[in-house]
């Protein structure tokens, strides 16, 4: 038995119910049910900054369009679309380049994001450890920014 | 009047249909399409805007995207990096901020140009003309092309 609220859990609901969601089936799917809580969405928005910039930072940044590729064809989704081009835009854009994410539609950012950590749990997938340090480090980003000192005036995107 | 200066076809059907008979020479602009792209390249109204206001057809959108296709090959190795080719882009889509292009659809324009494997379906014909004719625009300002090299890579397009 792991050591109840500790190692196994995230310290928040929020971040309990992701851990939850990327345990089951169809993990984008789950995640996109979570679109009715605003404390999911706002951790799920860091936790996409957090996962895409560990994966992504420093690497040659065409590998971003071999990887949407990749996850859309795994999704069974159109990979030289519309679809493509803005997924590899919120990407890049939580790597650095946040003018190619102008225009879109807050929902369809999110269902991007859920697209790409719902990929975290794809087979072999992530190791529970890193999955729960990748969840950590979202909660302490949302903290840190939601502090009332920190805030910035209008939306923080993704 | 300079040769530059001439009309070109607004709010009537443009084309890139070469006229009949036999050329006057080489390197002279002699479409419709070519002075339209040759005006945005000079940042003369209406063309400094995209998209012609009147209709346009297949041979003159075909004429931009070969120019457009030329002025990108000449501005960049195939296989520069993927930051030298969104700066460019994004310094391109401001400068042009009237027609308002979707950044990620022009970039990706001119990747495919350079021959990369790039989504690019369900990109709006009017974006993919405005793409055609203002980074076309912006390259050729960026390779400082003089009017008599701006003329020969034009007339160049417009035979395919």
């Amino acid at each position: 038995m792991g050591q109840i609220g500790t190692l196994d859990k995230a310290a928040t609901a929020a971040g309990r119910l992701i851990l939850e969601a990327l345990g089951e089936g169809h993990p984008a799917r789950s995640l996109s049910r979570l679109g009715d809580s605003p404390r999911a969405i706002r951790l799920l928005r860091e936790l996409f900054t957090v996962a895409v910039r560990r994966s992504f930072v420093g690497r040659e940044p065409r590998e971003v369009t071999r990887y949407v590729r990749d996850l859309l064809e795994y999704q069974s989704l159109t990979a030289d679309g519309e679809l493509a081009r803005e997924a590899e835009a919120m990407i890049r854009g939580a790597i650095g380049e946040a003018e190619l994410t102008t225009g879109l539609a807050d929902l369809r950012r999110f269902e991007l994001i859920c697209h790409v950590l719902g990929d975290l749990a794809r087979p072999p997938g992530v190791p529970r450890a890193d999955l729960l340090a990748l969840v950590d480090q979202a909660e302490k980003r949302v903290a840190r920014f939601d502090r009332p000192r920190n805030r910035v005036v209008g939306r923080r995107s993704v | 009047m300079k040769k530059h200066r001439r009309r070109v076809a607004s709010g009537v059907s443009l084309s890139g249909q070469l006229p009949t008979g036999p050329a006057r020479g080489t390197g002279s602009i002699r479409t419709d399409a070519g002075r339209y792209l040759q005006a945005a390249a000079r940042d003369d109204a209406p063309a400094k805007f995209g998209s012609p206001p009147g209709e346009v057809d297949d041979t003159a959108r075909r004429v931009w995207e070969v120019a457009f296709g030329l002025a990108v090959r000449r501005r960049f190795e195939p296989d520069a990096p993927l930051a030298e080719i969104s700066r460019a882009v994004a310094r391109s889509v401001h400068e042009h901020a009237a027609a308002a292009l979707p950044m990620m659809d022009a970039e990706m324009l001119v990747r495919a140009a350079l021959g990369e494997t790039v989504p690019l379906a369900e990109i709006d014909p009017d974006v993919q003309v405005g793409v055609h004719l203002l980074l076309f625009a912006s390259i050729a300002d960026e390779l400082a092309l003089g009017d008599e090299e701006l003329e020969l890579l034009v007339a160049e397009a417009e035979l395919g």
